[in-house]
């Protein structure tokens, strides 16, 4: 299992819109991708709870990928975070 | 994929949700709105939901999302009128008709099958807002 800590660079933190990106190129991998922050571990698979994680810009998210294609699901999900899911 | 269909009293609140669904998700996805009755009045009509629902359909299924009371009989009716081979594809997702149609609509363009599609729209009766 790959764990990375990354910090949320939206202006309006991670919203429902980041959330669809995620959840998008999590699916194009075998992988389980999870996210946790503040206490609330949730599933790329759980649309409507990632969609309300709430982390607001400057937060920290861990993210955990276990899997086959774990570290190519790491990277891409990494990449998605730091160019703020393509978001000004 | 499977399709979404929108059934409100409203054909401005249909309309509106498939609206907020595709421009939230940004890939392909057939959501189609099914709202109000055929002059606009406020009100559901299964004649309109069974087009839609035909129009839904390319053959992996729909689900429905549904508002209130006599919208999940208006409902029940159209999948009535159905072919019977078509019914059985066929379902109502027991969950908010906006969050759902948008966690469903997700679910949906990522490849969802029928039971991933409804169950991402029931998933969102359990999850607190605030």
């Amino acid at each position: 299992m790959l764990e990375r800590t990354i910090e949320i660079q939206n202006r309006e933190g991670f919203h429902a819109r980041p959330a669809t990106v995620l959840i998008k190129e999590a699916s194009k991998y075998g992988s389980n991708i999870e996210i946790e922050h503040n206490g609330r571990l949730v599933s790329c698979k759980s649309i409507i709870s990632l969609m309300t994680l709430k982390a607001k810009q400057g937060d920290t998210v861990k993210v955990y990928v276990y899997g086959d294609d774990e570290g190519e699901a790491m990277d891409s999900i990494t990449s998605l975070f730091n160019n703020r899911f393509g978001e000004e | 994929m499977v399709g979404i269909v929108i059934v409100s009293h409203s054909n401005k609140a249909a309309q509106g949700i498939k609206e907020l669904s595709i421009q939230m998700i940004q890939s392909p996805v057939q959501v189609i709105d099914a709202g109000g009755m055929v002059d606009g009045d406020i009100g559901t009509d299964a004649n309109r939901i069974k087009d839609a629902i035909e129009k839904a359909d390319d053959g992996d299924g729909v689900v429905v999302l549904v508002d209130l009371g006599s919208a999940i009989m208006s409902t029940e009716m159209a999948i009535e009128f159905l072919d019977r081979e078509q019914r059985e594809r066929v379902v109502i997702a027991d969950g908010p008709i906006l969050e759902g149609a948008i966690a469903a609509s997700l679910q949906a363009s990522i490849g969802g099958t029928l039971v991933q599609v409804k169950g991402a729209a029931e998933e969102c009766r359990e999850v607190s807002k605030l």
